[in-house]
Formats: structure tokens, sequence, C-alpha cells
């Protein structure tokens, strides 16, 4: 308490400098003004004691001027003779005025009449003057007369010039009074000799002063007279024999204070002085102290904020002991794990733990760690807990932060399980994924797509990694592609043929996306999957798809031959069967016989055209043989020479010499009979006909192309149909609908084709591609 | 009596025209061998046959494309018969569809039938 109070003063000290440097400058320059005061006392003893010495000097040498008047006064009356006469005067007087310095003049006034004056020449005005009558001397003189002593009148102005003193000696005879032996003094030389003048010097005030006999005033004759001046309190010095007055005052006083005033000015400065130090000295502390409170503040802020946080936070939040056991849980762990502080103080925290490892026994060795908290009825949930240790007065303790990642746990399991799921997927469908920044050129591929390719993990992926392996054919494409999906930024699929480094061509189905991220990078990315399997099974399923169809063309047309052609011929014979019946004559029934048996011939040719087709698509087309083209050509012109020759016919033949096919020859031979003698049948008369043999080859083919400038057919109307069997579409007689039925159908046997282009009155283009 | 026949079979056509001879002498027969020319001969004059004989299966025209180029207006006093050997249930069924067609005969077609036709 009385530490506290001590303090608490010192506090009051150090808080209020500018009060106690203050009242160090009162105190210091009291002081000052106290010595002062003392030192201007002894300063105005000195002065006082001073006066009175100058003044006795005064008075001494006043009483020497007058008694040398006296003596000069007494001489001059001594040379009186006895008749009343002084006897050489002047010779006397010049010896006494010589010898007395103090006068100014000597003066003999018998009877009241001044008759004898010396020097002569200064004072001779004055001569003849009856001073007993006089107006300025009557009363003094008289007096001085009555007394029968010296008496020094004045000051009065002189007749004969000047002002000063007169010191007149009243002389008696036998008879009675002579008249007065006199010394003129001037005013000036009094005080001069007298040294009052000095004292003035000196800086005494002083006075000469009389009272005025006539008029009972005072009257100051010095010249100094201009400042107040106190008659009581000054020094008077007494003349016996004289009205007049001399007052010395005392006019030192501010001299004395000056003396003194170094002391107050030097006091000040020490007080200020003293004054600055101590408020220099005091603001250090006081600084300190301010330094002090703010801390104090900040500190009760922090605990203010901690508290705040402890109790409030949204996280769990216990302080433990060295120990690890409780001194302090927030509401949110109590909350959370249900059990009340009650109950967990004094506990150890590791209680309530179960730890995944249990290789850390020291909890708080460590600054995190994970565990199960073990909550009130035995619901147990992940929590991650962070450490920091405190400490406070050499005793350590700690703060937990405890964060409830259950949720979190949970998810991250979900997130991995998705994970793996989504690998296993894109494993088991063989995804390959890629990502490209066109920019930077830089290229991302997915093992799978090195395994597709069938390049090297460790080659350099560059934007010709790709183009180089994509399938000539389908380059063009793909660059197109490319272009523009560099150019609209849309995504796209893309199916390509490509080779690998083995040079083995495989179907590959690319979903292409664009991104651009929010910092402006342009990304290209997408999935890649290789479809060759299913490609090829398309394609050859596409090929029984075909098959079927065209079994099924063959099929309708079947139906279509017995629909119609059998059945024409078959209800001709039985309406000749009818007829021939009713008819009598037989003439008539002859003629009938004549048309049966037409039509018996038609029913025959129609039965050996089916039993051609169905033998041409049963077999797998017989014997194949390396046939060369140019001499198997000329057997078929030599076949038809006779058309040719009759019709007057032009064959011409582009077909390189030794050209060899792989085909049936009797196929063949049916084949371009077929065509040729088409082209022959269905010439334009209105002008010569040509035909023009033309051989090509792709790849896949060879191909034979026979052109000629006949009457063509209208495509557009029969398109489909032209292959067809029994169509025809002229009126020719001999029109079967039955030659290229054959011809198509003998092709496609052995894997060939054949395409028609025909424009009415142009000609016709039959191209036959045979497989090589 | 006129009846017209549009057929490109020749036996059936020598067949019917003795046929219908044999019926009646008088009756007038005029015959085509395929659509196109019987449309081209009818295209602007007006038909005077009460009956038409028409076969689908024809090389140029057939029966159905005639059906669908002739004027309805031509044929308002004639009867037209499809004839076909064709027994295909399709051809039957298509042959509804055109309201100038009277009747769908199969060949052979017998001495009855056209009695039956010219009758009505």
């Amino acid at each position: 308490m009385q530490l506290e109070d001590n303090r608490y003063h010192i506090h009051w000290f150090y808080n209020h400098p500018y009060l106690l440097s203050t009242l160090t400058f009162v105190v210091v320059f009291g002081l000052s003004f106290l010595i002062a005061q003392k030192e201007l006392w002894i300063n105005q003893e000195k002065e006082a004691h001073k006066a009175t010495e100058t003044l006795q000097e005064v008075e001494g040498k006043i009483d020497q001027i007058l008694k040398s008047s006296y003596g000069t006064t007494l001489s001059i009356a001594l040379t009186i003779d006895d008749n009343g006469k002084p006897k050489n005067f002047n010779a006397v007087a010049e010896k006494l005025f010589n010898s007395n310095p103090n006068i100014d003049g000597i003066e003999l006034v018998p009877d009241g009449v001044i008759k004898y004056v010396y020097p002569y020449e200064k004072h001779k005005g004055a001569i003849g003057l009856n001073v007993i009558d006089y107006e300025y001397s009557k009363t003094e003189a008289k007096k001085s007369i009555e007394s029968g002593k010296m008496f020094f009148a004045g000051p009065l102005k002189f007749k004969q010039g000047g002002f000063g003193i007169i010191g007149r000696l009243p002389v008696y005879a036998d008879d009675g009074f002579w008249g007065f032996s006199a010394v003129m003094i001037n005013l000036e030389t009094f005080l001069k000799k007298s040294g009052i003048q000095n004292l003035a010097d000196e800086g005494y005030n002083y006075r000469f002063t009389k009272i005025n006999p006539n008029t009972g005033e005072r009257e100051i004759f010095n010249d100094n007279n201009s400042e107040d001046f106190d008659f009581s309190k000054a020094e008077k010095i007494v003349v016996e024999d004289a009205e007049w007055e001399i007052y010395l005052g005392q006019d030192n006083s501010h001299k004395a204070f000056i003396a003194a005033s170094p002391f107050l000015i030097f006091g000040l400065f020490l007080a200020f002085g003293c004054a600055l130090l101590t408020y220099v000295v005091l603001q250090r502390p006081a600084q300190l102290q301010r330094y002090i409170k703010l801390q104090t503040a900040k500190l009760l802020n922090s605990e203010i904020k901690y508290k705040a946080i402890f109790q409030e936070a949204g996280m769990s939040i216990i302080h433990l002991d060295e120990n690890e056991k409780f001194i302090e849980a927030n509401p949110k762990f109590l909350s959370k794990t249900g059990y009340t502080i009650d109950e967990l103080k004094g506990e150890r925290f590791s209680k309530f733990l179960q730890l995944q490892d249990d290789s850390f026994k020291k909890l708080l060795n460590y600054d995190k760690f994970e565990g199960k908290l073990i909550c009130k009825r035995g619901l147990k949930k992940i929590v991650r807990v962070t450490n920091s240790a405190l400490e406070v007065n050499h005793q350590i303790t700690h703060i937990l932060l405890i964060e409830d990642v259950t949720k979190r746990k949970k998810s991250e399991k979900k997130l991995k399980d998705l994970q793996d799921r989504m690998q296993m997927a894109i494993r088991i469908s063989k995804l390959a994924y890629w990502d490209w920044e066109p920019e930077k050129g830089k290229i991302r591929w997915s093992d799978r797509m090195y395994k597709i390719f069938d390049i090297d993990k460790n080659q350099k992926l560059d934007s010709d990694t790709l183009s180089n392996r994509v399938h000539p054919e389908d380059f063009e494409k793909y660059k197109q592609d490319l272009k523009r999906i560099l150019e609209t930024k849309e995504g796209t699929t893309l199916e390509l043929r490509i080779l690998d480094t083995n040079n083995k061509l495989k179907h590959i189905l690319t979903r292409v996306e664009c991104e651009t991220s929010e910092n402006g990078i342009f990304k290209v990315k997408g999935t890649t999957v290789d479809v060759t399997d299913k490609k090829e099974a398309m394609i050859n399923l596409q090929h029984s798809y075909q098959m079927v169809v065209e079994q099924n063309e063959r099929l309708l047309n079947f139906s279509y031959i017995v629909s119609h052609n059998l059945r024409s011929h078959s209800s001709n014979i039985q309406g000749l069967i009818h007829l021939i019946r009713d008819l009598e004559t037989f003439e008539e029934k002859k003629e009938m016989f004549n048309l049966l048996e037409e039509v018996t011939i038609s029913l025959d040719e129609t039965l050996t055209d089916l039993n051609e087709v169905i033998h041409i698509q049963k077999s797998d087309g017989g014997l194949v043989e390396e046939i060369t083209l140019k001499p198997f050509l000329q057997r078929i012109k030599n076949i038809l020479k006779r058309e040719i020759k009759c019709n007057n016919i032009t064959i011409t033949e582009n077909i390189p010499e030794g050209e060899q096919l792989k085909f049936n020859p009797a196929y063949l031979e049916s084949v371009l009979l077929n065509i040729i003698s088409n082209a022959i049948k269905y010439r334009d008369k209105q002008r010569n006909s040509e035909i023009n043999l033309i051989f090509s080859e792709t790849e896949e083919y060879k191909i034979l192309q026979i052109k000629d400038n006949g009457i063509g057919i209208d495509l557009d109307s029969y398109k489909g149909q032209i292959f067809g069997m029994y169509e025809t579409f002229t009126d020719f007689k001999n029109s079967r609908g039955i030659g290229l039925f054959v011809t198509n159908n003998q092709m496609k046997a052995l894997g060939g084709k054949i395409e028609i282009e025909s424009e009415l009155n142009k000609g016709s283009v039959f191209t036959l591609y045979f497989k090589k | 009596m006129e009846i017209c026949i549009v057929d490109d079979d020749r036996v059936y056509q020598l067949l019917m025209k003795r046929l219908i001879n044999r019926i009646d002498g008088n009756i007038a027969i005029r015959t085509f061998y395929n659509g196109e020319d019987a449309f081209n001969y009818y295209k602007n004059n007006h038909c005077k046959c009460q009956i038409m004989l028409l076969d689908i299966n024809m090389p140029k025209m057939d029966g159905w494309e005639f059906l669908e180029n002739i004027n309805k207006e031509d044929f308002k006093d004639s009867c037209i018969y499809l004839a076909t050997s064709s027994i295909d249930y399709s051809d039957q069924e298509r042959a509804k569809q055109f309201d100038k067609v009277k009747g769908y005969l199969t060949k052979p077609i017998t001495k009855e039938k056209i009695l039956e036709i010219t009758k009505e």
C-alpha cells in the first residue's frame, strides 16, 4: 500500500512536469529575490552611513566658512580708528580678501550706508546703499543690530549684481553702534566651498532654502529644484546666525536597486534554467508513464479481445496446464463435446483424445496433431488440434485450438473414392486425354495417348507430332477442322484415321473442348478414344447390312419375277388353252398353238435367265484368272465383228500394254459383251457411233470405263431401276431387261461393282471396278 | 362399243383380240404397247372407248405413271380396269388409291370376265 502510494506520488510528479517546473521557477526566483532584497538593504545602509558622514563634512566646511568670514569682518572692523574712520582700508581688505578664499567681497557700512568696498570695481555699485532702509536687507540688518552678533543674511540679490550671502558684523564704537563690517559670499562660491555642490554631483538631492521674512513663504535658491522633495525626511544642516537652511535628501534608493538588479536578473535566469531542467528531467518519466498507460490499455484491450474470442469463437478452444490438465474450455468446446467445465477440470486432455498414432505420448510437445475426440456419449469426432504454448511468469500453459474435421475427412474420402472410380473408368474405357496451349505450343498427353500413337513417352511433343500421324486422305480435313477450332474457339467431335509408328491404321474419335481461362490463356483440350475395333466392326456390319439389303433386293426381284414374268407366261398359256377349247376350226386352233409355242419359248428363256442369275449369286465367282486386257478385248470384238462392221462402229482403246485383271474370264466376257452390244444396240443413228475403252486404277480397284455416244438413258426417271431384273426403258423388241441385271450380279460376285453416268441423246459411261 | 388394251405382251394382245371378237364381232379394239404411247394418244383426244384394260408393268411408262398423268376429264366416259398377271397384294392395294380405276383383273382374262365388264 505504502509502495503504491509512493508510486502514486511519483506518478503525480511525472504527470505534472509543467506544474513542477513552474514551482521550481517560483522557488528559485523567490530565493534570488530575497538575496537581492538583502543586498539592497545592505546597500541602503551603506548609503545612509555615507550620507551622514558627508553631512557632517559639509557642516564642518560651512562652519569653517562662517568662522573665516567672521574673522575677516572682525579684522576689517579693527581698522576703524577712534574717529570712526577706517585706516588703510584697501590695503587691509586686500590682504584679508586674498587670505580668505571663501569670500567674494569685503565692505564697511558705517551707519548702515555702504561706504567702503573691496574689490572696489566689482562692488562699487553698492556704495551709498543704506542697508537698514533697503527693502531686501533691512529686516536682517536690524536683527543683526538687535542681537549684536554677526548674522549671515540672504541669500539675496546684490545691488551691484550677483546673488549670495552677506555676513554682517555689527560694530560698536564708544558712542554706540558704528555700522557693519561685512563680507559678501556668492552663493555659487558658498556651495562650492562648503562641498554641497559636490554632494549634488554625487547624486544627493539638496535644498538651499529660507522662509521669506516678508512673505512667510519658503524660497528655494538652488536651481536643482525640479524633483519633489520631502523636507520632513531630509537631513537638515543647522546654521546659527542665519535664517537660511540646508536640507540634504537621500536620493540614492534607485542606485541601490540598480546594484541589486544583477542578482534579480541572475535569479531569473537561474530560476528559468532550473525550471527547464526540471521539465526536461520530468518529461522522460512522463513519456514513459504515458507509454506504460498506452500499453496497459492495449493489454486490457487484448485481454477483452482474447476473452471475446475464447467465449464466442466458432472454434473449440481449451486451455491446459503443462500436465495436459484442463484449466478452461470455451462454450463451443463444451457444447461440441457435451461435457460441463466441472467434469473437465483437473482431467487430462489425452483422456478424451484417441490418437491415430500411439507413438506420440506427450501431446503438448507437438504443434499440430489429429485424433478422435471422445465426446460425452461415446461419440467420436475427428479433430485437428493446433497447440500454442503460453509462458506467463515462468509458468507454461497451452492454448489448444480444436477444429472438427469430421465432415472434411468424409468429403475427402468421398473425393478420393470418386477420383479412384474416375481413374478406373478412364482406365477401363481406355480414354486418353490431352491439352494444348496453341500460343506457347505446350502439349500434354496422358499415358493412353502415347499408347494410341505408339510413341515413346519420353518423346518431346509438338503440333507436328499429331499431324505427322494423320492419314494422308484425312489430312486436308484435319487441317480445316483445326483451323476452324482455332478460329471459332468452339468444341467439336473429330473422327480421324491415323497411322501409328508401325504404320498401322487406327481410327480415333476425339472430343475437343476450347477453354479461355481468366487470365486470357486459350487452351484446347479433350479426350481421344481408339475406335479402330468399333470402326472395323461397324464396317463389317455395314457390309453385312449391305449384303442383307442386296439379298432382300434379290428376293424381291424373285418374287417380282414370280408374280409378273412367270405368271404372265402361265396366264397366257391358260388363256390360250381356254381359247383353243372354244375354237372350232383347225386353222384357228393352229394359230393359237403357234402362239402357245411362242409363250413356251419365252417361258424357257425366263427360266434360263433365272437359272443364270441364281448360278451367279450362288457361286463365289468360280475360277479367277489373271486376264491380260488387250488380247481379251480383241476376242470380244471378234465375237461382235459383224455388228461392229454393219453399224460402222468405231472402237478406241486407252489401255496400257500387258495390263492384267484378276477375274473370271466367262464373267468378264459376259459383262463386256453385254455392255458393248448394248452400246451398239442403243446407238444414236444420227451420228457416227464411237465406243471408247479407258483403263485407270486406284489403290483398291482397277477401273475400266466404256463410253458411248448413244441415245443415253434418262437417269432422273430410271435411276435405281437400271440394274434391276426385267427393267426395260425402250420398246426395242429384244430388250428383255436381263443383261445389266446379270452384269451387275457378275461384277458383285467378284467384289467389284458397276456404275453408270448417262445423259439423254449424249451417251452413257459404264464404269467397271475390279477389286485388286 | 370400243375396248382399249394397253400391254407390252404381244401374245396377250393377240389372245385378247381373238377372245373379244368371238364374244362380239362389233366391238372395236384399240391397242398400245406401252403407257407412253397411250398417254400421247389420249393427251388431246377425248377417250371414246368404254373399257380400258391397263397393264402395270410396261417399258417407258408403266400403268401407275399413266394413271398419274392422264386428265380425268378425258376419261369420264371410260371404265379403266387394271389387267395384270401380278398377284402381288401390294399392287391390288395401290390400285384402290386411284378412283379412276374401276377394277383389278388378274390374268388370264377369261370370256366370262369380258362379258361381265361389258354388261355394266
